[in-house]
């Protein structure tokens, strides 16, 4: 199994998710520069929580190679891979710590 | 490989000493919280809507951690002295043993078989679970139950 597998067959839920998302909600609502992050990321519910968990950093976070995606990056999984958007939510509950 | 041994009841250990977090700086004064966050996130002890505060014994090892995800721009380090009793030490090969377990299902991608052993250790009473790191091997995690 790859590692990206791991990361789909693991996802905790769309319940889990959306209680995830929700924690982030409030800050994301006051923000003025959400189109800067919806605009790039694409997914809105993880435009919320990368907003709300890497701020100034979401962007080129979304853009780099990552290790725990096997040097993909983020936005390839989510565009390229199948399921990859269940691979990128169980990442980004996995590594706010 | 069998399952967990269930009815194991290692015995737990003092952990005394100094834990490690890189953390954003406007996050610093929360980061051992067990705040709404953590509690919903999915974490290699803890899964969604448990909570735990993970620290690192030693800051290459947090710093291990963080580079996993690609998390470590802008992020400052960040301590704390901890004294806790009734840990779960899951760095003892012995316990492991006890537990069944080995430090491969422990430190591997999939969270199935640490989500067990959290629960596990919640339900029997321990305080906290020293675990070998994912990351930095030879490095090891403080997991603190709120």
């Amino acid at each position: 199994m790859s590692d990206l597998d791991v990361l789909i067959t693991e996802y905790p839920g769309d319940a889990a998710w959306r209680n995830f998302v929700e924690v982030f909600q409030p800050a994301w609502v006051e923000r003025p520069d959400k189109e800067k992050f919806t605009s790039t990321i694409g997914d809105t519910d993880l435009a919320v929580v990368l907003a709300g968990t890497l701020d100034g950093h979401a962007s080129s976070w979304f853009e780099r190679p990552i290790g725990a995606l096997k040097g993909r990056s983020p936005r390839e999984v989510l565009r390229e891979y199948p399921n990859g958007e269940f691979a990128l939510r169980t990442l980004v509950m996995r590594m706010s710590k | 490989m069998g399952g967990i041994n269930l009815a194991a009841r290692p015995a737990g250990v003092e952990f005394e000493g100094t834990v490690f977090r890189l953390e954003n700086p406007e996050r610093v004064a929360t980061t051992f919280d067990a705040h709404a966050g953590n509690i919903a996130a999915d974490h290699r002890y803890s899964g969604p809507g448990l909570g735990a505060i993970y620290g690192a014994t030693a800051p290459e090892t947090a710093l291990a951690e963080i580079e996993h995800y690609g998390l470590t721009a802008g992020r400052v380090s960040v301590s704390k002295q901890v004294s806790l009793g009734n840990v779960l030490d899951l760095t003892n090969s012995g316990v492991r043993g006890e537990l069944g377990v080995t430090l491969e299902q422990i430190t591997g991608d999939s969270y199935a078989t640490t989500h067990q052993l959290g629960n596990l250790a919640r339900s029997n009473g321990y305080n906290g679970i020293l675990a070998p790191s994912a990351r930095y091997p030879g490095g090891s995690n403080l997991v603190i139950f709120p």
